[in-house]
């Protein structure tokens, strides 16, 4: 809601981005709909002063404990509103979600059956009993926007860690 | 112009998490699970729109992400043996375990320290070799040796192998004196700072990439060196038959056997034996250890006793602790 919120109150965002010669890659059956994945790793180095510096870079090399931000950058390139936008996205079984997620973004802890925010959510133990439900439950993310305008994009990421 | 736009519209767009995230990383690296994802493994990542156009439902999907997970090198070694152990001069094995705590299998070079600071001896290394049959304990002639540079074979993602040091223990060293030996364990991929890159030399084609540990673990075994003696010192008393200490024929020689272990630790199977002086007959059942009566026959107890002498088995006597063998002969008339 956070992002819808920042479309809505940015009108003149929209009209700079509609004016941006993006290459026509993902116009995809001729929609409107642009939707462009993309995956970036944290890279933290060390400045000679001692400073932790934090980079988000192209993932050439990936191992087990590496942090991890899956995106999808949308646009909406065509005239008219996209209405009811939902964009969802299963975690890889290779990945867990961390504690960074937005607390808004909408999850799913049991493969898309339910969804809810991720403190909503609980967990049914083997016992019967139920615990709340943590980041590395989490099996599914998915955002709802109400309206895309014409010409508005954004980006959609959650964060992860490789296990 | 296109990235100062993306990068505005980033700063208005982006999920809130990105400033949760700047936090975070000022913790340090996150160490991979227990059980981490094999290299090779290509994780991938789509995403799916639903949207409403015109009053119909349409879906696209986005591009496909792949991500080919890296090897990583990782090592951790311990030393198995209960606690410090005893030694004497001579062969004596250390027994380790090395793990291969990455996400690909991994031979792993191996390298003994004996020559450690503050060793009050060193022993010499005579050979690394490996548990081949899995029983836990050295078999000489049957776990193999590893011939120098001793490097193990691929031990897969998770495993360990345990690893024997056989060592010479020399002569000369002070009773209690410790000492030290190492087992370095490094990844043969290559070892280093974490985060070194070996350029396509990890598991499925990928890049080895050199974890937390640097590649690298040692761990120490502990020897306590024991140089345990054996002290024997025999008495003699006389007493006549007629109230005095003279030796006279008749007279009775009660001798007395203290053996006394000094050092720090125990001595095996100690068998005390002594003969039958010459004018003398040994006195039936009087055979004695540490006050208690033995039997003079063979195999009833510690004791026996004949015409010839006597002999009793200790067995293992603790450091510290002495055992005082009695017996008596009659001064032949």
């Amino acid at each position: 809601m956070q992002l819808f919120r920042s479309l809505g109150l940015k009108p003149h965002l929209a009209a700079l981005v509609a004016v941006l010669a993006f290459p026509a890659q993902a116009q995809s059956g001729g929609s409107p709909l642009e939707l462009v994945g993309y995956v970036k790793r944290e890279q933290i180095t060390t400045t000679e002063t001692g400073e932790r510096r934090v980079e988000w870079v192209e993932p050439s090399v990936v191992v087990p404990g590496d942090r991890l931000v899956f995106g999808t950058r949308f646009a909406n390139r065509g005239t008219a509103p996209i209405e009811r936008f939902v964009v969802s996205n299963p975690v890889p079984a290779s990945v867990r979600v961390t504690g960074e997620i937005d607390p808004a973004t909408l999850v799913s802890v049991d493969g898309g059956k339910t969804w809810g925010k991720l403190a909503e959510l609980a967990i049914a133990q083997a016992d019967g009993s139920r615990r709340a439900a943590l980041p590395d439950d989490v099996t599914n993310v998915r955002w709802v926007l109400p309206e895309i305008a014409p010409g508005a994009s954004g980006t959609l990421e959650f964060p992860v860690t490789v296990r | 112009m296109v990235g100062e736009w993306f990068t505005l519209l980033r700063k208005h767009f982006r999920p809130a998490f990105g400033a949760a995230a700047a936090v975070a990383a000022l913790v340090p690296g996150v160490p991979a699970a227990a059980n981490p994802v094999p290299a090779g493994t290509i994780i991938e990542n789509t995403a799916e729109a639903q949207y409403d156009e015109g009053g119909v439902v349409r879906t696209v999907a986005s591009n496909t992400v792949q991500v080919r997970v890296d090897e990583l090198l990782g090592v951790a070694a311990a030393s198995v043996d209960a606690g410090p152990v005893t030694v004497r001069s001579g062969t004596r094995v250390l027994t380790f375990e090395v793990s291969n705590t990455g996400n690909g299998p991994e031979a792993m070079t191996l390298e003994v320290v004996t020559a450690v600071p503050g060793n009050g001896f060193d022993a010499a290394l005579d050979a690394i070799a490996v548990d081949s049959n899995g029983n836990g304990v050295y078999d000489e002639g049957v776990d193999a040796i590893l011939p120098a540079p001793a490097i193990t074979a691929p031990l897969a993602a998770g495993t360990s192998q345990r690893i024997f040091v056989i060592l010479t223990v020399p002569a000369g060293f002070a009773d209690g004196a410790v000492s030290a030996v190492e087992l370095i364990a490094r990844t043969a991929t290559g070892s280093g700072a974490p985060g070194t890159v070996f350029a396509d030399a990890g598991e499925s084609g990928g890049d080895a990439v050199v974890g937390l540990g640097g590649g690298m673990a040692t761990a120490t075994g502990q020897m306590v060196g024991s140089s345990s003696t054996v002290t024997l010192v025999k008495y003699a008393s006389v007493s006549d038959r007629f109230g005095g200490s003279s030796a006279t024929p008749g007279a009775t020689i009660t001798y007395a056997i203290a053996a006394s272990v000094t050092g720090s630790a125990p001595v095996d199977a100690l068998v005390i034996t002594d003969g039958i002086p010459a004018g003398t007959r040994y006195l039936a059942n009087s055979l004695n250890l540490d006050s208690a009566p033995l039997t003079d026959a063979a195999g009833d107890d510690a004791g026996e006793a004949s015409a010839a002498g006597i002999a009793v088995t200790l067995g293992t006597v603790p450091g510290g602790n002495s055992r005082t063998v009695t017996f008596a002969v009659l001064i032949e008339e």
